[in-house]
This record gives C-alpha cells, sequence and structure tokens, in this order.
C-alpha cells in the first residue's frame, strides 16, 4: 500500500511538468472557416467550408504551443451553387483530389497568457506553404452550460491563392484570400 | 414661330419629366454576388459566429445629382446557411428565424445618404419576425464601372450594419450563449435595368 503510495507520487512528480500542457479538441459546431476575395474590386465575396476539426496544444508556462487543424473543403459553400460547383472543381479545390485543407504549427506566439499568431504550414491542393495566422481575441472561460474548460479566438490570415496554383479567373477575382476562422476549443 | 414656340411650351414639361427619369438609375441586385451575412458573439465574447442567406432580391434606385434614392431588399430567410447542418436548424427554428412562419424578411429605406456622388449609408426599417424597426446602414467602397465581361453597368458596394436582436424580439440565449449585438454584413453588386 505504501509502496503505491510512493510510487503514484514519484509518478505524479514526474509528471508534473507536463500538466502544464493543456490539450483542447476544436469544437467544430462552433468553429468556422470563411474566406473573402475581391470580385471585380466592387464588392468582398465570401464563403465557407465543411467541418473544421483538429487540436491544439498549448503551454502558457512556457509559452509554446502546437495546431492540428483540417478543414472539409468538399462542403465549400459561397453565395450560389454553380459558384459551389467551379470553387469545388479542379480549377479551385479540386475537391474530388484534395477533399482536404490543413493547418500545422509548432510556433504559436503568445503575448502574456494569450495566443497572439501561429507560424505554420497551409496544405491546399496538395501544395503546401508557409502561412502567418494572426490571433485576436483570445480567451479562455469555463463553458456556461458543460463546465469545461473552452477557449476562443479570431484567426485570420492573407494569401495569395496563385501560391497554391489557384490561378484562374485573375481578372475578374483577387488574388489574395482573406481567411476568417472563429475557433472554440474544449479542453480535454 | 408662335406655333414653335407653342409647341416648345407644350414639350417643355416631358423634356423636364425626361431628364429627371434619367436622373434617376435603377439597378437590380445581383443575387449570386450579393450574400447578406451575420456575425454574433457566441460565449460571452469567446468567438464570432457567421452565417448567411443563399437568396437575395432587391431594387436600388439612385439619383446621383438630387442626391436621393431608395432601397428594397428581400432576403429569404429559409436560405440561411451556417457552416453547420445542425446549427442551420437551430437558427431556422422558432427561438431563431421562425422560417415557418417567417419566411422572408425586407429592409426599405428612402433615405440614402450621399458624400458628393457616392452613396455613404442609408436609413431606413428592418422588418424581421414580423417587427419593425428603423436601421441605419453603412455603406463602403461604393463605385460604380463597366462589367468588364458582360459590359453591363454596375455598381458595388460592402454594406454594415448593427442591430441588436432583442428588439425584433429575438431573445434566445442572451446573454449567457449568445449577444445581443448582431453585425450584419452584405456585400452588394447591382446591375443597372
Amino acid at each position: 500500500m505504501r509502496v503505491r503510495f510512493v510510487l503514484n507520487a514519484v509518478l505524479l512528480a514526474a509528471c508534473a511538468p507536463a500538466l502544464a500542457e493543456e490539450n483542447y479538441r476544436v469544437d467544430p459546431l462552433h468553429t468556422a472557416s470563411t474566406f473573402a476575395v475581391s470580385h471585380l474590386g466592387l464588392s468582398m465575396q465570401r464563403g465557407s467550408f465543411g467541418k473544421t476539426t483538429g487540436t491544439v496544444v498549448l503551454d502558457r508556462a512556457a509559452k509554446t504551443g502546437s495546431i492540428d487543424v483540417a478543414i472539409d473543403a468538399s462542403l465549400v459553400t459561397s453565395g450560389s451553387t454553380s459558384r459551389e460547383t467551379l470553387l469545388k472543381s479542379e480549377d479551385y479545390f479540386n475537391v474530388a483530389q484534395f477533399p482536404t485543407i490543413t493547418f500545422k504549427s509548432t510556433h504559436l506566439k503568445f503575448d502574456g497568457e494569450a495566443v497572439v499568431g501561429a507560424e505554420g504550414e497551409l496544405t491546399m491542393r496538395g501544395v503546401t506553404r508557409p502561412v502567418v495566422l494572426a490571433v485576436t481575441d483570445f480567451k479562455c472561460a469555463i463553458h456556461p452550460s458543460t463546465k469545461k474548460p473552452v477557449c476562443g479566438a479570431e484567426v485570420t490570415a492573407n494569401v495569395k491563392r496563385s501560391e497554391f496554383g489557384m490561378t484562374k479567373n485573375q481578372a475578374s477575382t483577387g488574388d489574395e484570400v482573406r481567411i476568417a476562422i472563429a475557433v472554440e476549443a474544449i479542453q480535454q | 414661330m408662335v406655333r414653335r414656340l407653342a409647341l416648345a411650351v407644350l414639350t417643355l414639361p416631358l423634356a423636364i419629366g425626361a431628364s429627371c427619369v434619367l436622373a434617376q438609375e435603377t439597378y437590380t441586385v445581383d443575387p449570386v454576388h450579393s450574400q447578406p451575412s451575420y456575425e454574433i458573439r457566441h460565449l460571452a465574447g469567446l468567438s464570432t459566429q457567421r452565417g448567411s442567406f443563399l437568396k437575395s432580391t432587391g431594387k436600388i434606385t439612385i439619383d446621383r445629382s438630387a442626391k436621393k434614392g431608395t432601397v428594397e431588399v428581400t432576403i429569404d430567410t429559409t436560405s440561411l446557411r451556417t457552416h453547420s447542418a445542425a446549427l442551420d436548424e437551430i437558427m431556422k427554428g422558432e427561438q431563431y428565424f421562425n422560417i415557418a412562419k417567417y419566411p422572408t424578411m425586407t429592409f426599405k429605406s428612402s433615405d440614402l445618404i450621399f458624400d458628393g456622388d457616392r452613396v455613404v449609408g442609408a436609413e431606413g426599417e428592418l422588418t424581421m419576425l414580423g417587427v419593425t424597426k428603423p436601421v441605419r446602414l453603412k455603406v463602403d467602397n461604393f463605385s460604380c464601372v463597366e462589367n468588364p465581361f458582360n459590359k453591363k453597368a454596375m455598381c458595388g458596394a460592402e454594406i454594415t450594419a448593427s442591430i441588436k436582436r432583442s428588439e425584433w424580439g429575438m431573445n434566445t440565449g442572451i446573454p449567457k450563449s449568445s449577444g445581443d449585438e448582431v453585425k450584419i454584413i452584405i456585400p452588394v453588386e447591382a446591375y443597372k435595368d
């Protein structure tokens, strides 16, 4: 009995540094990945993707962390069914071949305890490029209904679609795409 | 000469009438490039949740010399979409847009605000859930061009507004789950008739 107690204490002590690392799972119901692109210089056209899933690891004391998310591109929506068909086609997201967009980062930026950015790699249409995310409004709370710790933020980034080989219709539609992701993640 | 003068006098009102009509331009909203959307804060500001409406129709009249104009837009609330089918059902339900009873919402304005010959705002009335309340729209990036592909005259802009949904009786979830303040964002493109 005493041996087991001591063993537990030793194990707990050994695990203590790992406790600073918090694991969060992205809540797909309240996480939405959207994009906006200029049309004819006249208006910003927006769209959104299907489910966003993934994990976020934070170590606030060490100010390190990682992000690993997958976005379902096959359910891209935007304005009209004809445009959605176009966006799913080979010229754009080519969802038959590349149904998933991924973002991975092991380089989070902190300001105090708050995450304010991340440098990582975005893989879209099979092309991987470095992308810098800006994270605003990062905050954590206890979810009022589930009582679990939950963090939320607004994530934004600008990418040039041509860098991912998405070069069609540059005359009508801007190259620069603004990505906005509302994210909520629940601690595991 | 007298006859010609009489003719001129007779046609003068017609000419004035014609010029009045010419100064007023009518535009039809392009539904494919004019998707009304909203943003709302979730869980006391943890994240911003978004949704949009796939179908809307509308007419805009603009008289740039008189700096007047009108807007009349109808949004099909049954075309509401978010990123999640489960959330769509919640938002279409009785506690939110109640689409079974209120399949449309409308915005009407006969009070456009100009800066020079650019539209920069509109004061009007939003009818949602059967309730009509005044709303002020902000209009940014108003510009008009000839579409380089179909060669038609068109204007575009980004419209934003902030409303309190409780004023229309949409009270569910305030303030614990989601905020009262809703930001409305409408990119708009409209073709000259």
